[in-house]
């Protein structure tokens, strides 16, 4: 037993030479699979989750081209005013105002529903998972607690599956928000003028490399420092 | 927070320079708003046209424009503009149209108010003729008015009627000018920007071209301004990063320093879990909190105020739409946190329980399976494991409130910028592109707002942590260093000596020690027996001055130890504890702990004397096996042997053993005890024992009862005088053995 414990707990994946990887998740796809399985029984719960997602976020996109035909009535408007045969049409601002109220209202609210049914699926999921560990504490060979200490089951039970509740809240709920206003902002922008939303198209590699090259260098120190931090807890 | 403001004092420099940056940062953000608006009333709105007062115009164009200006504007642009010949080729280029005609080209030294004040005869003169036509053809039907098409009036077709308004009466041309003049200031200037058009349009100047340098002109200086925007901002976000990396830094090694200071006292009163997350995660969160503090709540401000202005530099009409969404967003953040700020601390209260609950269950998980109760105990965890699902439920949800309400917050502001927004245009005063600025200046006055109370959200988190560091930093050692340090006393070097020793633990009403006195001489063992709660450890710890005596003195070397340095102290003394401590590094590592210089002779002896040589050489490694973090790739025995091999090396006049022996086997005790006996013949051992065979040869035997001393002397004398210890012993010993002691 002397010499097994010697080893880090978590397997280097791929092993990166020298580097010891922090806190990586032995088997990614595996444990995504058991995660997704775990969230099977919420099957229902998200679809709704999915639709209010993207039912919130279409009227969110279709808001701003509306309120472009304001900015375009307003300044027909002005443009008649020089020439002296007319003025703003406030009729039909009122009602595009109107028409934008009730989108503005609908988006709100099914965004709102949208986070109610998530939250409801997220803490009964770490209530599940929470319950989960504690009988299995009862079922567990004694063995495995000689090899981890109580601090370390402990944080299981709190700290990390507090973070698993937090990100599967946002995860989800940011996955289906942001395809379904790429989608939508795309075909909004083509529809409104192509070229343009060429251009905005273009630059996204640009600022994708970008990101990725500074995320490439900086990862190393968030490494680092996690390491370090580590190094200090050792020490007491 | 402002308890460890010392610590913020070495980065001023850096934060007034980071300061300074976001000052830049929110100027050239601020700025931005400003161009779009030129892009949108100048390149868009007027072709990229800049000023009413043409460059450039034909003679026509010229004797039309100032017949509708008084005598004195007339006479003020004689000498403003200067005249150029048809046959003249120098503006050939610039202006094609000098080919038909003699044309006035505006003088280029001008200063901008100059060119203001022709603006403002163009533009006036422009709506007078507009008003003058209006006024003619109220009165006859057959004059047509040029300007019906607004993007381009035919300039040409004034022209030929030009013979004609040479005719209209002084007095109807007075008339229109003072209607003019009651005019708005940017419609006059709007309906000018259609006449020059006409005019440029006449000299052949290409006015899409015109729209397209402007535009690309003024999407440039964006460009520009953007990237000095980001350059400051990164210097931001670097000089934020060093100045939180530089004080979480100080504050981790000043704590960790604290801490190494600490005595036994300090540590009863904060656990080691709880040190560690002070050290680590609450400076990390301090970390943070700086970082965020230079780049958010200084930048926010800046922006909110910043934007305040320049919106209303374009109209003060707007500035009641945000106050109301600010006052909104107040409200709402107000009343969520009413809701919601109790429960979140009882989620902390829940999660604590939770913690207690499973924390039980896992030290108990012996008694818990031997008894059956995992039921019971699954029950129990239910109960609070549902609770705080309840909780976090109601927090989530109201706290999902949030977002929803604040976008529609915003998108409301937006609508009702555009609706009031509309009435000032349609009152000419506004202008659309200015609108379109005032939009985004007032979303980011509402988001600097939402920053700055986001940043009083999360303060009182930073500043909880920022109160458990200083706790630890501004703890007072119980345990000094004396002013004065005594010489110790040559001719009593090695004793120990107890005189009338009381201790209770600080802030505990019983006495753990009373009226302990005895001496412990060099060369002898002095073993210190008792049962379990006795207060044996906490005697010997009094000796390493871990803990201040309450009353009564602890001599080591014939000085008291509160007039030692505690570097000297410990120096004298090899102490190995109940649990043997190992610290990660290698075996060798670990041996040498107290002695950097020992040689690897002096090492294998003490290994050996130890008793751990038999093991250590079984290891591939030797002394360079590795000790895991916490020792948990050696036994129990192993440790305490190791331990013991450590106080050794240290070579010191005076050993502590605190039951460091009872992880041994009788045989490898035994053993150990007569090697240590060769080894240490000099040395002053103290050994605290619950095994009567571990004890029975010492010198001297003190037995320990409820802090009290129920007896000293040798094992044979006690096995006479003293009760306790005759129980003790004849609950270890068989019948012959304590006999035979009895005997002698």
């Amino acid at each position: 037993m002397a010499e097994k414990n010697n080893q880090p707990r978590r397997g280097p994946m791929g092993g990166g030479p020298g580097i010891r990887p922090v806190e990586k998740a032995k088997n990614f796809k595996g444990t995504l699979k058991k995660l997704l399985q775990y969230l099977g029984k919420f099957k229902m719960m998200i679809g709704i989750v999915i639709i209010c997602a993207i039912i919130s976020t279409i009227f969110n996109i279709v808001g701003p081209k509306i309120l472009g035909n304001i900015t375009t009535e307003i300044y027909a408007g002005v443009m008649q005013m020089i020439a002296g045969t007319g003025g703003i049409n406030f009729d039909e601002i009122r009602r595009i105002v109107c028409i934008l109220l009730g989108i503005y209202i609908i988006s709100a609210l099914f965004s709102y529903i949208q986070s109610f049914v998530m939250v409801g699926v997220g803490q009964k999921f770490t209530y599940s998972l929470r319950k989960g560990i504690s009988e299995k504490i009862n079922r567990l060979p004694i063995r495995y607690f000689d090899k981890k200490t109580h601090g370390e089951v402990l944080s299981y039970i709190t700290n990390d599956i507090d973070t698993i509740a937090q990100n599967l809240n946002q995860s989800i709920t940011q996955l289906i928000t942001s395809i379904t206003t790429v989608i939508g902002i795309l075909i909004m922008m083509i529809s409104i003028s192509w070229q343009m939303a060429l251009v905005a198209v273009l630059v996204l590699p640009v600022s994708l490399v970008l990101v990725a090259t500074v995320i490439s260098k900086s990862q190393k120190y968030f490494k680092a420092q996690q390491e370090y931090l580590g190094h200090v807890n050792r020490t007491y | 927070m402002l308890r460890l403001s010392k610590y913020y004092k070495p980065f001023i420099r850096s934060i007034l320079i980071a300061i300074l940056l976001l000052f830049i940062q929110a100027m050239c953000d601020l700025k931005l708003p400003d161009y779009m608006s030129d892009i949108v009333n100048i390149g868009i709105q007027s072709n990229g046209i800049e000023q009413v007062a043409p460059e450039a115009i034909s003679e026509n164009g010229f004797e039309l424009m100032k017949r509708f200006m008084s005598e004195e504007q007339k006479e003020s642009l004689e000498g403003y503009y200067i005249k150029v010949d048809q046959e003249d080729t120098q503006y050939a280029e610039l202006y094609p149209g000098v080919e038909n005609t003699n044309i006035y080209v505006l003088d280029k030294t001008l200063e901008t108010s100059d060119i203001e004040n022709i603006s403002n005869s163009f533009a006036l003169a422009s709506k007078t003729m507009i008003n003058t036509m209006t006024l003619l053809s109220a009165q006859t039907e057959n004059i047509t008015i040029p300007t019906e098409e607004t993007e381009d009036i035919e300039v040409n077709k004034i022209y030929e009627i030009m013979p004609m308004l040479e005719r209209i009466p002084t007095e109807t041309i007075e008339q229109a000018r003072k209607e003019a003049e009651t005019t708005p200031e940017s419609m006059l200037k709007s309906v000018g920007l259609v006449f020059t058009q006409s005019f440029y349009h006449e000299l052949g100047i290409d006015s899409s071209k015109m729209q397209n340098t402007y535009i690309v002109k003024t999407g440039l200086k964006m460009l520009g301004i953007c990237v000095i925007g980001i350059v400051a901002a990164i210097l931001v976000g670097f000089s934020g990063s060093k100045i939180g990396a530089g004080i979480g830094r100080t504050l981790r090694n000043d704590v960790f320093q604290k801490v190494q200071s600490f005595s036994s006292a300090e540590f009863n009163n904060f656990s080691a879990a709880s040190l560690i997350t002070r050290t680590t995660n609450d400076i990390t969160q301090i970390q943070n909190f700086v970082v965020m503090m230079v780049r958010m709540l200084a930048y926010a401000p800046i922006m909110g105020i910043g934007s305040l202005i320049m919106m209303s530099q374009k109209t003060t009409e707007l500035v009641w739409t945000i106050a109301l969404a600010c006052g909104l967003i107040i409200v709402l953040i107000v009343f969520l946190f009413k809701v919601v700020f109790p429960k979140i601390k009882m989620v902390q209260k829940l999660t604590d329980k939770i913690n207690l609950v499973a924390k039980e269950s896992l030290s108990g998980l012996m008694v818990v399976r031997a008894f059956g109760t995992q039921k019971y105990e699954e029950s129990r965890f239910d109960k609070i494991n549902s609770q705080v699902m309840k909780t976090n439920k109601f927090i989530n949800r109201s706290m999902g409130m949030m977002m929803p309400s604040m976008m529609f917050i915003m998108n409301g502001l937006n609508l009702l910028i555009l609706w009031t927004g509309a009435d000032a245009i349609a009152n000419s005063q506004l202008q659309v592109g200015d609108l379109m600025a005032v939009m985004q200046y007032g979303i980011e006055v509402v988001m600097s707002f939402l920053f700055v109370s986001m940043i009083f959200i999360m303060f009182p988190r930073a500043s909880v942590s920022a109160n458990r560091i200083a706790e630890v930093l501004e703890t007072e050692n119980t345990i000094h260093d004396p002013e004065n340090i005594e010489k110790s006393d040559s001719d009593k070097k090695g004793y120990v000596e107890f005189k009338n020793v009381t201790f209770q633990y600080p802030g505990a009403d019983e006495k753990v020690l009373e009226n302990i006195t005895f001496t412990a001489k060099p060369g002898q063992t002095t073993a210190i027996i008792g049962a379990t709660g006795s207060g044996k450890s906490t005697l010997v710890n009094l000796i390493p001055r871990l803990f201040d005596v309450s009353s009564g003195e602890v001599l080591v070397n014939g000085v008291n130890v509160k007039n030692m340095a505690q570097f000297e102290l410990h120096n004298q003394i090899g102490y190995i504890p109940q649990k043997g401590n190992l610290l990660s590094g290698t075996i060798e590592s670990n041996l040498k702990y107290g002695n950097e210089e020992a040689k690897q002779e002096l090492i294998e002896k003490c290994a050996s004397i130890a008793q751990a040589t038999e093991f250590i050489e079984s290891k591939d490694e030797m002394y360079q096996a590795p000790i895991s973090q916490g020792a948990k790739n050696v036994s129990g025995g192993q440790k305490q042997r190791l331990s013991i091999a450590r106080a050794l090396v240290k070579n010191s006049p005076i050993y502590v053993f605190d039951d460091s022996f009872s992880a041994l086997d009788f045989k490898t005790d035994s053993k150990l005890r007569g090697a240590l006996k060769t080894y240490s013949k000099d040395s002053t051992l103290i050994i605290v024992a619950q095994r009567v065979s571990t004890i029975m040869n010492a010198e001297q035997i003190i037995v320990l009862n409820e802090g009290k001393i129920e007896g000293i002397g040798t094992h044979e004398e006690l096995l006479k005088n003293c009760p306790t210890y005759y129980e003790i012993a004849s609950s270890q010993l068989s019948k012959e053995e304590l006999e035979n002691g009895r005997k002698e």
